[in-house]
């Protein structure tokens, strides 16, 4: 039954990657503004041709 | 892009063009300045703007001033403005009232397009920001600026607000508190499921050592802020909403670790850390319903930055931001500015359009030697003007700065503090006399019945309850077009008792119509007059062209356009004027003076009545509701009659000047009322301040920003009996589930009294009666909202 220890400590170490995720994203700005990709992923699809051409 | 669109429909901004839309390219446009705007676009092949959302573009009829953003040149004044500047890379964060589809955020994303130089433009669309990033030596913060508004795209142009960041560190106690929560849960599952006493020896204390380690960050870190504000209200000797909150956490957590240390029992690790998680979501479910709704901008954003002042001999002049600017110093306005401050005419010749400040529609003439009131804009040539009040004391200001009050002092000490307080006060007499009660008999009992009475009656039910119940009523009327400030005005609704309308652009619609008084001109006249109205682009003039629709094959010669007071063409050897009633008429006063006069050599021979519509609804509005209601009026009593079907003759007034408004206002507030004003904009944003509750009604919810409490589409207006009346339920609502909980919790704690509560079970039944308050205000607020048809 002590197997169980073991695995309580795989299973925290686990969560306690994905803890160190969340505060990873939060820090980089990735939930800073949740509304205005859900725009801009609909622009990218079309208009390839005359976005890639200009810019350099 | 080859899209076939409705022909009689600006192809920029949607709106109606009538009979004299402007074609380029075959669209239709419906002034010069959407046509510009299609005209830059479509130079830079970026037409798919038009494809994304319809109607994207934003009317352009304000031309942009020439040298508007001249003192951005300056580096002093433009430096607030950097959020960084390095020699090959500078970033500005700019808020744009515009902004308001996808294509918006396509266009001004793509702003490097337009601009070489700009090396990345995003946007942030809940708060209507943008963050360019741009080369300095390449390209001016004054051509970006310049080119956002050449798109339509004109930025607010505010300096020196650091707010925010603090949403960061909630987001992180949020998913600490989340983690531990989760895994505290799981360890206690043994413990409520029970195991065989053999396993019960290894693995309880493992179990309870490591539910303590895990609230250690929840007590500690994530329910640090409630802590901390209890603490700041202890030391202004107030017992805030915070404090009951921060001594339930803190009874939990200290029973729990003396239970884990003395062998007692297992704690109540689960309850405390859920307790926090529940809190911090509630806390940032309403940042968020906050951050949405943060509409109100401080006035300043609408002033101009700088100003350019002028040196003794005239030759030199530089800008200088408006806060410097001294009495006696004199400045130059130029076509479409916003005078800054009280100042004498100098010279130039004023056209000052005032509404702004008091809503009048008609632009006002000043002599040298006048004194011009700030908020006024000038119309017309640049004109030179002596200081003669600095900015903060102005008229403007001075009505602006009423709001401090409202806030302040007089401030209503919101229900559920009302209830947390005396809660807290009560439940802290309970369970001391709980514990002396039961020391005198046994000390290890006066202690758990004391903690039981605490935890049992913990108040946190009591605090996200009435967020939540307002955050849900606030959702219900946004789908109806009506924007609350905050969850807390709901309470502010539900104590209206009467009710104050201005008239201009609330009670009636934003567009006017023209009636004929006289006329004396014959067919052939009139088509010609029709023909030079259309050389103009007032308003006015265009209505008159429309309304007389036709088009003569004469031309006109001379044509003249004098700002704010009319036109004037030369037909044969006559001189023909049309313009405003007291430039026809040279200067005599007389009351229907609002209308639009055509003149021949001086000779009037047509008139014409210019009326604004009344909503279409009103009736429905007013049919019943039984709050007495008031009109004040800033314009002349020329609707007298109508306005009489709703409102008693008593309780209208007209010409009512901005400060009277406000005056009356506060004299009902005085008499202990709670009036309700319902205004538009910010020529009533006085009153609507004074008002014990603001509306402001509008067309354009995101154009417009003036600082009241409800915002309201002008459509919704027939909805105001309904929204009062659902906010008074909500109210009821809440107060219902309030006293719910208290039954609730009473019958419980007659148990904890009398020491008869086991701890699991005091855990369970925590949670059951957040979760009925919580279903019970769902529910209740969703019926209301169904029966006011808020679908």
């Amino acid at each position: 039954m002590s197997i169980i220890l073991l695995l309580i400590g795989c299973s925290l170490l686990i969560a306690i990657g994905f803890l160190i995720a969340f505060i990873w994203s939060v820090r980089s700005g990735q939930v800073e503004d949740t509304s205005t990709p859900a725009y801009r992923i609909l622009d990218e699809d079309k208009p390839v041709e005359d976005d890639s051409g200009e810019e350099e | 892009m080859k899209q076939v669109k409705e022909s009689n429909v600006c192809f920029h901004c949607g709106d109606p063009c009538g009979s004299d839309a402007l074609m380029y390219q075959e669209h239709s446009f419906c002034c010069e300045g959407c046509k510009t705007v299609y005209q830059l676009l479509d130079e830079n092949s970026m037409c798919r703007y038009y494809d994304l959302d319809e109607n994207a573009g934003l009317k352009m009829d304000h031309p942009l001033a020439e040298g508007k953003y001249a003192f951005l040149d300056n580096p002093e004044l433009s430096a607030s403005l950097f959020r960084f500047k390095k020699p090959e890379k500078a970033m500005v964060q700019f808020f744009i009232p515009g902004m308001h589809c996808a294509s918006c955020i396509w266009l001004i994303e793509r702003l490097y397009k337009f601009l070489p130089g700009v090396l990345e433009s995003r946007v942030n669309f809940d708060r209507k920001e943008v963050a360019i990033q741009f080369n300095p030596e390449e390209v001016s913060i004054r051509q970006v600026v310049e080119k956002l508004s050449a798109l339509g795209y004109e930025p607010a142009l505010i300096t020196g607000n650091e707010e925010k960041k603090e949403y960061k560190s909630l987001l992180y106690r949020l998913g600490v508190a989340g983690f531990c929560t989760g895994n505290i849960m799981l360890f206690s599952f043994p413990e409520y499921l029970g195991m065989d006493p053999s396993s019960q020896e290894t693995f309880s204390p493992v179990f309870q050592w490591l539910n303590l380690s895990l609230s250690i960050p929840v007590v500690f870190f994530s329910a640090q802020p409630f802590f901390a504000k209890a603490w700041k209200g202890l030391k202004y000797h107030d017992l805030n909403i915070d404090f009951p909150l921060a001594l339930g956490i803190a009874t939990l957590f200290i029973r729990s670790l003396l239970e884990v240390s003395m062998h007692w029992g297992q704690g109540f690790f689960d309850s405390l850390s859920a307790l926090v998680f529940f809190l911090l979501i509630g806390r940032w479910l309403q940042d968020r319903a906050y951050e949405a709704m943060s509409f109100d901008r401080n006035f300043r954003s609408y002033f101009p930055m700088a100003v350019e002042v002028l040196s003794n001999d005239e030759e030199a002049s530089q800008y200088r931001a408006i806060g410097e600017l001294k009495v006696s110093e004199r400045i130059r306005v130029r076509n479409q500015e916003l005078i800054p401050a009280d100042a004498i005419l100098e010279s130039g010749a004023a056209q000052i359009d005032y509404s702004f400040v008091n809503g009048e529609s008609e632009i006002e003439s000043a002599q040298i030697g006048d004194v011009i009131h700030a908020g006024g804009r000038q119309v017309g040539s640049s004109i030179i003007l002596q200081v003669m009040r600095p900015v903060s004391e102005s008229y403007l200001s001075a009505l602006w700065n009423q709001q401090d009050k409202k806030e302040g002092s007089e401030s209503i000490r919101s229900f559920s503090d009302w209830v947390g307080r005396y809660f807290t006060i009560a439940l802290v007499f309970i369970a001391l006399a709980t514990l002396f009660y039961w020391l005198r008999i046994d000390t290890y009992k006066a202690f758990h019945a004391f903690t039981a009475v605490l935890i049992v009656a913990c108040p946190c039910v009591l605090v996200v309850a009435a967020p939540f119940a307002f955050g849900n009523a606030m959702r219900w009327l946004a789908k109806k077009g009506i924007f609350l400030k905050s969850p807390d005005t709901v309470e502010r609704v539900a104590r209206v008792n009467e009710v104050v309308f201005d008239k201009t652009g609330t009670l009636t619609k934003q567009s006017a119509s023209l009636e004929e008084i006289f006329n004396e001109l014959n067919r052939e006249e009139q088509a010609w007059i029709g023909g030079l109205c259309a050389h103009s682009s007032h308003p006015v003039s265009r209505m008159l062209h429309r309304y007389l629709g036709l088009e003569s094959q004469v031309k006109t010669e001379n044509y003249k356009e004098f700002p704010g007071k009319g036109i004037e063409a030369k037909w044969g050897e006559n001189v023909w004027r049309v313009g405003s009633a007291h430039w026809i008429l040279d200067g005599i006063k007389d009351e229907k003076e609002s209308g639009v006069c055509v003149s021949v050599n001086g000779v009037l021979k047509a008139r014409y009545r210019i009326d604004w519509h009344f909503r279409d609804d009103l009736d429905g509005l007013f049919a019943n509701w039984d709050l007495p209601r008031y009109l004040y009026s800033g314009d002349r009593d020329t609707s007298r009659s109508e306005l009489l079907r709703w409102f008693p003759e008593d309780h209208l007034h007209f010409r009512v000047s901005p400060e009277e408004k406000l005056k009356a206002l506060r004299m009902d507030r005085e008499r202990g009322q709670y009036p309700m004003m319902v205004g538009d904009g910010l020529n009533d944003a006085g009153a609507l301040k004074e008002a014990w509750l603001g509306v402001s009604v509008t067309e354009d919810v995101h154009a417009f920003t003036p600082a009241c409490d409800v915002i309201m589409v002008g459509k919704s207006i027939s909805e105001l009996p309904g929204f009062v009346r659902f906010c008074k339920n909500t109210l009821k609502t809440v107060k219902f589930s309030f006293l719910f909980s208290l039954v609730y919790n009473s019958i419980w704690m007659s148990f904890a009294v009398r020491g008869e509560l086991q701890p699991l079970f005091a855990a369970l039944l925590m949670p059951i009666s957040s979760v009925t308050v919580f279903a019970l205000n769902t529910i209740g607020i969703r019926y209301f909202a169904r029966k006011e048809r808020f679908q």
